[in-house]
């Protein structure tokens, strides 16, 4: 795992992302500056929650040298000494001062792609606002956590973000496993300005992120006779056809013809049409999870990932028509969304204890999976044998 | 969001460089520091200065120096300190200071750590503050002002490249592609000038935080105050040793330096020409003069904080002031002292050494600081009382006896040696035509009329002036010259008057220091000079058994700016030059900030009681006087000029509201309109009617809804965002309206 260093850009999160609220240090909750002001004063007396102020090194050394200078100046009545010592003691109420400034005026915020998928790298952002008029804020340290995958991180702010602007930090983060994530900024700290004392905010964000199945490579050859006997099926999903299915955002690459000029108009930005391809040669997906065929393990989270894999395989070669678990509806998949969905689900899939009926998978062109010899996964269509993962 | 910004980022590798930098400036800061203490270390400095300041120009030069120097430097430095250490013994400081000043250059050359980066600055204060402590210079208060904000620099620019992932890649790396103009253009790039007003604010605030701290500092009773270190120093003027050869004195006249300076408290009347007395010298020795062994035995080792000098039984006519007197380091040994001080005391216990027979006070040993003390309750008195030496002088005869040379030690013992005459037939006859000049022949003169007489018959023949010439020929060198005509310096007039007086019978000694001064018109106090040195005779009167003090160099002797103001009608000289200006700063420090003291406190803190009485006294009377006037105004009758009046001053105040108001919004539209934005209005229909659907949606939990995330998120950043960040109003608003019917 590792981090990139910060680029400035402006905090507009993209659409694909999920972002929290603005976390602030909390020195203004009120609008009225009578209210702040009386805040701080007491935040000076009483410590704010999760606020915590602790010398560093070098300020224990700073300390310990005041100490010093402190007694031979009484033990010298050297008024040079006194001079250094109330030196000293200045920069240290300097320091807290301007760690209070460059802490004010900041807020963060995690800005999440909204799937991830294990053993993929991803990027979990952290947006850094500085809302001052005048000061830049520098040399923040942030503490990420990913609970699930028992990851930490400390990432820093390596250059400054002046005032009214906004920078990104990004760790390169690879879950492990699939399921839930909780990304959480457990906190952060800086030593800013003379690294003598090391103030921390324990303010946590958290967000959870569902995590898709690990990709896994598979062996799949479809009999010839499945298609010859679903002639008529026909999937429903976005490709050349005249059917709208969706309205999504511009991408690079999307062809000119596909822009939907009325919805970019309302919206004000490029819209793009999806429609509906015409296909006749397309497959269900049917996973089924008894507790007694499958038991929690690798073997298990095998079939997650071949089904999560055959399932984005199948979409994008325009194949996938519909797609069922255990005892739920048959879920057609027109859109990415659907898709999403769908791998959403398998995210968080577990063995079930009894299925209230087995699916009369009736159809040549349903996809099934059963376990195989040591860890693998059978795939067969139509009841027949199609392919090993 | 505005657009970004156009100062340069500086990034890893250059707020390294500039860290390494400004370290290296950091040192040549504090390298300068050291001749204050020394003027010894100035050619140690200018080789640093060298070193330093060409890597500094040449930051990659490092590179060049083998990895093996870097290991073997820090413990080579320690051995060979080690070895000074042990040379030097038992001096620790200096050999400290040199060990410091190494190690720093090593930190300075080499490329640092953090924690070295930190060793650094470490090393530096210690300089600063040694220098500082061990010189008392008001160049201290520049060097500590110069330093803290290069040392905060460097501890801030220490925490930036800190932060982040891989700082000692960049330590490596940094060097290589390094060049000059591209850094510079990259730092002026970067710099901001408000940004840098910023920080010189933050900085007046930090210094008057410190000398805030540094006042309310609680001082307790220094009594038993250690004395800090010492740099002991054997560089002294010869004029103000024990022994003397003519020309010393003289010597000193030279220099144009400031000797010392003498504050004087209030309701102390000014003397015009004071005598600062500090050597006394009782023994002939045909080159000079020296202080006998028998007068030395009489020298006692005392440590305390405070020195009785003269009992009050024999005084009159004292003053209750102070003198405080800033006395610069390398003069001598001997303490100036004025009149018939009661009482002399230092602000901390201080070893002296004490001559209570010839009134004399010497430090234990010379240092390069300047030194500070007091005199309490002075007599301004032309004379010295004598400590029973009447009872060995009365009736004495001169003793015609010369020791062999300079070095050898006298038979006689003090007072006798008073009364040493140059032997030999030469000598005695010549002393015997003198004598007989000055007396015509009459004996037992009383002292007061003798040395009248002895004072004309000098200036009669003699003229001052600093380039002498003594006649050759036969006999006391002193002798030839007052039989001659030829023009004298101090040490000639007060040599010779004291070798006549003698051979007629009266006890001299020859006294070195100073006289006169200038006043300074700045801050009122004395500046004397090393010019202003001088040597002049107490002669031992047996009536009143007093040593009176006599000047017998003419008033030529006096410097030029003393007979400038003369011929204006005053003694002293009062300077208002440049010069004085300056020096009157050196006072102030030593006054405000050296001798600060708990007594000063207190008066700070009455000042400020006083001043905070008589301003709410004030206020009172103020407020009551205004009240009054409010009463009276609203219980007379109300007439159409009243009523006028009235609202002549409620639209006054409203007219006042008003434009307090607009010069507000004024300003708020100034910087709208340079940041290029407008103000974030907060209560507006869009945000109301957001918060009003988004509130909806919490109701029936639609927030809760993947499919609904987007939405909702839009809302709220219509309700609490920037107006920069909303999406579009009316459609968001439009979809979740719709949302809300479908479901």
């Amino acid at each position: 795992m590792k981090s990139i260093a910060a680029k400035v850009t402006p905090a507009k999160p993209a659409n694909q992302e999920m972002v929290t609220n603005w976390a602030d240090p909390g020195y203004f909750a009120h609008q009225s500056r009578v209210k702040n002001l009386l805040r701080i004063l007491k935040q000076l007396v009483v410590r704010p929650d999760g606020h915590k102020t602790l010398p560093t090194k070098s300020g224990i050394v700073l300390i310990l040298l005041s100490l010093g200078i402190g007694s031979a100046a009484y033990n010298t009545a050297s008024n040079i000494l006194f001079i250094v010592l109330a030196m000293l003691l200045s920069s240290l109420l300097l320091s807290g001062l301007l760690s209070w400034m460059n802490f004010k005026g900041t807020r963060w915020r995690l800005s999440l792609e909204r799937h991830f998928r294990a053993g993929d790298t991803t990027s979990v952002k952290i947006e850094v606002s500085n809302s001052k008029t005048f000061l830049p804020t520098y040399g923040l340290w942030f503490f990420l956590k990913a609970h699930k995958s028992e990851a930490a991180r400390r990432l820093p702010l390596e250059e400054r973000v002046d005032p009214a602007q906004s920078c990104t930090l990004i760790w390169l983060f690879e879950p492990l496993k699939r399921g839930r994530e909780v990304i959480e900024i457990v906190g952060l700290e800086s030593s800013f300005p003379f690294g003598f004392l090391r103030k921390s905010i324990g303010h946590s964000i958290k967000q959870e992120v569902k995590v898709w199945p690990r990709r896994i490579s598979y062996e799949f050859t479809p009999p010839a006779l499945a298609h010859a006997r679903s002639a008529g099926l026909s999937a429903s999903q976005a490709g050349s056809g005249s059917e709208l299915i969706n309205l999504r955002d511009y991408r690079s690459g999307d062809p000119l013809r596909q822009i939907h000029w009325k919805a970019s108009a309302r919206l004000q930005r490029f819209m793009i049409r999806e429609v509906a391809e015409e296909n006749h040669e397309s497959y269900a997906l049917a996973v089924e999870t008894p507790a007694s065929i499958w038991k929690a393990g690798e073997q298990f989270e095998r079939l997650c990932s071949v089904v999560g894999a055959m399932a984005e395989d199948l979409f994008l070669s325009e194949q996938l028509r519909a797609v069922t678990i255990n005892d739920g509806e048959s879920i057609p998949i027109r859109k990415q969304g659907d898709l999403h969905a769908f791998l959403d689900s398998l995210a968080e899939l577990q063995p079930v204890e009894r299925l209230g009926h087995t699916h009369q998978h009736a159809g040549s062109t349903t996809i099934t999976f059963s376990p195989g010899a040591g860890e693998h996964i059978l795939i067969h269509v139509g009841g027949i044998h199609a392919g090993t993962a | 969001m505005s657009a970004a910004s156009t100062r340069v980022r500086l990034n890893p590798e250059e707020l390294y460089q500039l860290k390494w930098l400004t370290g290296g400036l950091l040192t040549l800061l504090s390298i300068w520091t050291l001749p204050f203490i020394d003027s010894s270390y100035l050619l140690v400095v200018l080789a640093v200065v060298g070193i330093v300041g060409t890597v500094l120009v040449y930051p990659s030069l490092p590179t060049h120096i083998p990895a093996l120097a870097w290991k073997i430097a820090t413990p080579l430095v320690i051995v060979l300190m080690l070895t000074d250490f042990i040379l030097s013994r038992p001096d620790v400081l200096p050999p400290l200071i040199r060990l410091i000043a190494m190690l720093t250059i090593v930190r300075a050359l080499a490329y640092r750590t953090r924690r070295e980066d930190l060793q650094l600055v470490m090393l530096c204060l210690f300089m600063v503050v040694v220098s500082g402590v061990l010189s008392v210079s008001i160049a201290f208060a520049f060097q500590i002002l110069l330093f803290a904000p290069v040392a905060m620099l460097v501890l801030f620019l220490v925490t930036l490249t800190d932060c982040t992932d891989r700082p000692e890649q960049i330590q490596v790396e940094s060097w290589s592609h390094f060049r000059w103009s591209r850094f510079r253009s990259r730092i002026h790039g970067a710099f901001d000038m408000k940004l840098v007003g910023f920080v010189g604010m933050l900085f007046a605030a930090l210094t008057l935080m410190s000398a805030g701290i540094f006042a309310i500092m609680p001082r307790f009773r220094l009594d038993q105050a250690i004395p800090f270190f010492k740099l002991k120093t054997s560089q002294s003027l010869s004029g103000f040793s024990d022994s003397i050869q003519f020309g010393d004195v003289t010597d000193i006249m030279e220099d144009d330096a400031v000797a010392f300076r003498v504050d004087l408290s209030d309701g102390i009347d000014r003397p015009e020409t004071p005598y600062w007395r500090m050597v006394v010298l009782d023994e002939y020795t045909g080159a000079g003069y020296r202080m006998s062994r028998s007068a030395k035995s009489r020298n006692r080792l005392v440590t305390d904080n405070q020195f009785l000098q003269s009992s009050a039984s024999k005084r009159t006519g004292t003053n209750d002031g102070r003198w405080t007197f800033y006395y610069e380091g390398s003069i001598s040994r001997y303490l100036p002292t004025v009149g018939l001080p009661r009482r002399l005391r230092f602000q901390i216990r201080q070893t002296l050494e004490t001559n209570q027979l010839l009134a004399l006070n010497a430090l234990n040993e010379l240092t390069g600081a300047v030194t500070f003390y007091q005199l309490e309750n002075v007599e301004l008195a032309d004379f010295q009382l004598g400590k029973g030496d009447d009872l060995v002088l009365k009736d004495a005869s001169p003793v015609a006896y010369l020791p062999k040379n300079e070095t050898s030690p006298t038979i006689l013992k003090y007072p006798m040696t008073t009364l040493a005459v140059p032997s030999g037939i030469t000598n005695e006859a010549a002393l015997g035509r003198i004598v007989q000049a000055v007396t015509a022949g009459e004996q037992h003169l009383p002292a007061p009329i003798f040395t009248e007489k002895l004072l004309g018959w000098l200036h009669q023949r003699h003229a001052y002036s600093l380039k002498s010439t003594v006649p050759s020929g036969e006999g006391d060198r002193l002798l030839r010259w007052a039989e001659s005509n030829e023009p004298g310096h101090c040490e000639l007039f007060a040599g010779s008057f004291a070798i006549i007086a003698r051979a007629a019978g009266y006890p001299t000694r020859i006294v070195t220091g100073f006289v006169g001064g200038a006043w300074n018109g700045y801050e009122n106090y004395y500046m004397i000079r090393n010019r202003d040195a001088h040597a002049w005779v107490e002669l031992y009167d047996e009536v009143t058994h007093r040593w009176v003090r006599v000047d017998p160099t003419p008033g030529g002797r006096l410097s030029d700016q003393n007979n400038t103001a003369i011929q204006t009608g005053s003694r002293l000289f009062i300077d208002r030059t440049i010069g004085a200006y300056l020096d009157s700063l050196r006072v102030l420090w030593y006054r405000r900030i050296v001798n600060f003291d708990a007594e000063q406190q207190l008066e700070i803190a009455n000042s400020f009681k006083q001043q905070f009485n008589s301003f709410s006294e004030a206020m009172k009377a103020r407020l009551k006087a205004w009240k009054e006037s409010v009463q009276a105004f609203f219980k007379a009758p109300w007439d159409r000029q009243r009523w006028l009046e009235a609202g002549g001053v409620a639209g006054v105040i409203l007219a006042g509201l008003l434009l307090g108001r607009g010069v507000v919004l004024f300003f708020r539209w100034q910087r709208r309109r340079r940041q290029g934005t407008r103000g974030e209005i907060v209560w507006s229909w869009e945000r109301r009617k957001a918060g009003n659907l988004a509130g909806k949606f919490r109701q029936r939990g639609l927030n809760e809804q993947p499919e609904m995330a987007p939405l909702y998120r839009n809302l709220m950043t219509i309700r609490f965002g920037r107006e920069a960040e909303w999406p579009p109003v009316k459609t968001v608003l439009r979809e979740a309206r719709n949302r809300l019917r479908k479901k």
